[in-house]
């Protein structure tokens, strides 16, 4: 943010005396987005006053920025709004509408090309096919956006819904204090490196409330996961840092709060993850750290696949899971240890916070289940009830080395209200 | 009228009941004897039709033993009277009424047996003698040609018993046809018209108590039952 | 039929004013009461109240009804010394018996749920809850009740009616886990659906897990089995499986019942 403005302070500085406002609107002398961009020049301001402009295709060459009040609509006819391909460009304060599925280019309210230093705040975005695609750019802000899309589970169609907030080969890029719902994907990232996202909504998406791939260096921070179709996906990535982010109400027969793939030396802390079939799946990963994260009333907390080692999960909470932990290996690599469990039926007679016996949290039936998956239409059976019993007592088949050695006799973390 | 034709009954390979042949007459009282696992109470149990006979038939009246009409004719006081816990015997009266389509008044025998307040009272809350007395009004109510009592008077205090046998006098006289299991010879010797003496599953004799005593020369019919049953043994 | 009618009034109000149903009603009032009151999660206390039902609704049922029939033999003798058909006596005594238990079931659950209304999150799910555990009574009834006419002797009645029960609410899962894990290899959704509906234990379970949205829980297999039982047909199966289990006990105990000795 400071780094932009000190940079639009400098380029008007250099310009001074050009970096004049053009006033746009219907009854104006400029009546068009269009001829407006075209008198302008680099570092000037263009101001669209209230009412609806009908806006296609239009590229964006120059440095300028555009910025409507309340009311300003600019309406796409079905075609693609603006073509950004400039650095330091600026588009704030507009509503963007109706930009319609197209099964051979890639549409958008605003599409970005080559452009670093964009300035993309406060826009209502409606109707659209993609909200705001970014390729190739870099030091770009993205914030206050509030993307909502027609997408519902009853007419989903995975090839017919884009994205709300694409980035594609970018880097260093803000992303923050977004709302973005009922897409395909909420904020989609591939080949984006060293970027921010923080305190974004994503609700309501019908494939992943966020979704990245080939993204390293990526920090997430307080953003908000909810009722999306398939929760988050997090794929083929290393150092993915997520604190403090709520993943909640990703309930579905393939839904995750979290799901991780080929992740590694990330760190994963204080998040909150309540109610997901899954709060986290991890797949062949590798060197993350969970901790201080809490998991409340979820069908799995964790599912640990045996191919993943050198995790460290410590000091969570897993309090009303359906399921703490289950996994499909006899043997672990993984470190658990410090966590609260609220199955945990040991004692502390030293009262050092600490129980004085192990906690196993993979109980046998998780571990059938993961054999031999129809074997869950027994869940909550007696028989079942009485086999994980008598597996807790002498251990036989479940991973002998998944165990916790200090499981904690209260929560750990007070994150439990955690909601923004 | 109750005629057995060569009736047979075997449990497994346990044969219970042997080609029995044998007629209660109408009107009569007639009292069957037999030591214990003799095959009484298998026999009445023919007779009403709980116990399915494995060879020969039952006619009642005229009425195979395995119709339901059958039944109609009969009414049975079993052994035990443990009928139910927590109604009382007016329901029990009612259901059977139910039952059997009529709905008799059974104010006087209820005042015979004294029976007065126990008729409200939960049947698991009775004494044995009391209920006993319920099962007895049950069995004499319903004016059936033929009754049935599996050992009907024990249990009963020494009054009542007296009462009871009187019962069973009175509807001799009325007509009915009675048919009793008993080890009380007293009893026995005072009601019964006739006696049917089971040994091991077959009729030994049947007739007239006194032509026991004559047979045997025994003074009572306790005796005679001793002696005969040492000279069958022998025999 | 009328005779039917009367025994089961008779049978009924004698075990309805029994300590015994008296008891068993209480006993699922305080339970329903309890655990929804006191547990905090009603998805737990339901799952907790589910497994009550499921393991105490057949247990208490088939003890209660080989109990009753062996301690009434008199009153049995005296009904069939009447002149009434033997399989329309055998029908009241079971409807008496079997009314009460599911009575006792509905009502106790009634009163807990209802006390607790303002804690209730979802009623459609405790109502399946109550037409679980009154469909296990009358079942358990009717299996109960065609041992105890089909053996004589009391306690291999009652023994036998303890197997039963012990086969059906956890050995039969055992066999079925087995099975599962024998053929993991293999898509075995459907047979799953089949052994499940055999028991009707693993159906009245679930039945009300389905109704509890962990069919998501489940994975792949979860949705198969929540296509199944959610579909009209599946549904209709599932009552004629538990229709069946209900009446074919009874059938068998009219067949033998006709042709025993008392």
């Amino acid at each position: 943010m400071k780094r932009l403005a000190l940079f639009l302070l400098f380029f008007c500085f250099f310009h001074a005396g050009s970096c004049e406002e053009i006033v746009v609107c219907p009854d104006c002398p400029i009546s068009t987005l269009a001829s407006a961009v075209e008198l302008a020049v680099d570092g000037d301001d263009i101001f669209i006053k209230e009412g609806i402009y009908e806006v296609s295709e239009l590229v964006i060459e120059k440095a300028i920025s555009i910025h409507g009040e309340a009311g300003t609509i600019l309406d796409g006819n079905g075609l693609t709004i603006l073509y950004i391909h400039h650095d330091s460009v600026s588009v704030h304060h507009i509503q963007l509408q109706n930009v319609a599925t197209n099964y051979v280019e890639d549409r958008a309210a605003l599409k970005c090309n080559d452009s670093d230093y964009l300035s993309i705040h406060n826009l209502v975005i409606r109707h659209v096919f993609f909200g705001i695609m970014i390729e190739k750019s870099k030091y770009g802000l993205v914030e206050h956006c509030d993307i909502q899309g027609d997408a519902n589970e009853q007419n989903y169609l995975e090839s017919a819904n884009g994205n709300a907030i694409h980035l594609w080969y970018c880097e260093e890029m803000t992303i923050q204090f977004n709302t973005v719902m009922s897409h395909r994907d909420g904020i989609y990232f591939e080949f984006v490196k060293g970027s921010l996202i923080t305190s974004n909504h994503s609700e309501g998406n019908m494939r992943y409330g966020l979704h990245f791939m080939f993204s390293h260096d990526n920090t997430y921070v307080r953003n908000r996961f909810e009722k999306n179709g398939a929760g988050v996906a997090v794929m083929y990535s290393s150092n993915v840092t997520m604190i403090e982010n709520l993943f909640i109400n990703n309930w579905g027969g393939s839904a995750y709060g979290l799901l991780l793939k080929d992740i590694t030396d990330s760190e994963l802390d204080g998040n909150v993850f309540k109610n997901n079939t899954i709060a986290i799946s991890a797949d062949n990963t590798g060197r993350i750290v969970m901790h201080n994260n809490r998991f409340e009333r979820n069908g799995y907390a964790m599912r640990i696949m045996g191919n993943c080692n050198d995790n460290v999960i410590t000091a969570n909470d897993f309090v009303q899971n359906s399921f703490d932990i289950t996994t499909n290996a006899r043997t672990n690599y993984n470190d658990f240890n410090g966590n609260y469990w609220e199955e945990y039926t040991g004692y502390d007679l030293d009262r050092d916070g600490v129980g004085d016996i192990p906690f196993r949290p993979v109980k046998l039936f998780t571990y059938i289940t993961a054999q031999a998956p129809a074997a869950i239409i027994l869940m909550r059976s007696t028989f079942i009830d009485l086999l994980n019993l008598a597996e807790k007592v002498t251990p036989v088949l479940t991973p002998e080395s998944l165990i916790d050695n200090n499981p904690q006799m209260q929560p750990v973390n007070d994150n439990a209200e955690l909601s923004f | 009228m109750i005629t057995l034709n060569s009736v047979s009954k075997s449990f497994r390979k346990n044969e219970v009941l042997k080609d029995i042949c044998f007629t209660i007459d109408e009107g009569k009282v007639i009292s069957l004897l037999g030591p214990n696992g003799s095959g009484k109470s298998t026999l009445i149990k023919c007779i009403l039709n709980l116990v399915r006979p494995s060879g020969g038939e039952i006619l009642i009246n005229g009425f195979s033993s395995v119709d339901v009409e059958a039944r109609n004719l009969i009414s049975y006081m079993p052994q035990v009277a443990h009928f139910a816990e927590n109604i009382n015997a007016e329901r029990l009266l009612k259901l059977i009424g139910d039952l059997r389509g009529v709905h008799p008044d059974p104010a006087k025998l209820v005042e015979y047996f004294q029976l007065g307040d126990h008729m409200k009272k939960p049947l698991g809350e009775l004494s044995g003698g009391t209920r006993q007395k319920v099962s007895a009004v049950i069995a004499f109510l319903f004016e059936s040609p033929i009754i049935i009592l599996d050992e009907p008077t024990v249990g009963l205090d020494p009054v009542s018993r007296v009462k009871f046998k009187q019962l069973v006098l009175e509807e001799k006289a009325r007509g009915k046809t009675i048919f009793f299991t008993s080890h009380i010879m007293s009893d026995v010797e005072e009601v019964a018209d006739e006696i049917a003496f089971l040994l091991e599953g077959r009729i030994v004799f049947s007739g007239q108590a006194s032509t026991l005593l004559q047979d045997t020369g025994m003074p009572t019919l306790e005796r005679a039952i001793a002696a005969f049953l040492n000279t069958n043994q022998i025999a | 039929m009328k005779a039917t009618l009367n025994i089961f009034k008779f049978v009924f109000i004698d075990n309805l004013k029994s300590i015994w149903a008296v008891t068993y009603m209480l006993f699922f009032a305080l339970s329903s009461f309890g655990l929804i009151y006191f547990t905090g999660s009603f998805t737990r206390s339901v799952v907790s109240l589910m497994n009550i039902v499921i393991l105490i609704v057949p247990l208490v049922s088939t003890m209660m009804t080989t109990m009753y029939y062996y301690n009434k033999t008199d009153f049995l003798h005296l009904l069939l010394s009447q002149p009434v058909k033997r399989s329309h006596a055998f029908l009241g005594i079971y409807l008496g018996i079997a009314v009460t238990h599911s009575l006792a079931v509905l009502v106790g659950l009634l009163i807990g749920i209802v006390f607790t209304l303002d804690q209730t999150q979802s009623i459609s799910v405790l109502i399946s809850l109550i037409i679980c555990g009154v469909a296990l009574s009358l079942v358990f009834s009717s299996i109960a009740f065609f041992l105890s006419v089909a053996i004589s002797d009391k306690l291999r009645g009652i023994g036998m009616a303890l197997i039963i029960w012990l086969l059906m609410a956890v050995v039969y899962d055992g066999l079925m886990l087995l099975y599962f894990v024998v053929f993991a290899e293999y898509p075995i959704e459907e047979h799953a659906i089949v052994l499940s509906m055999l028991n009707p234990i693993d159906m009245g379970r679930i039945f009300i897990m389905l109704k509890l949205d962990v069919a998501s829980l489940m994975g792949y297999s979860g949705a198969v089995f929540s296509k199944f039982f959610g579909s009209t047909t599946g549904m209709l199966i599932s009552a004629a499986t538990i229709i069946s289990w209900i009446v074919l006990p009874l059938l068998a105990m009219v067949w033998k019942g006709d042709r025993r000795d008392f």
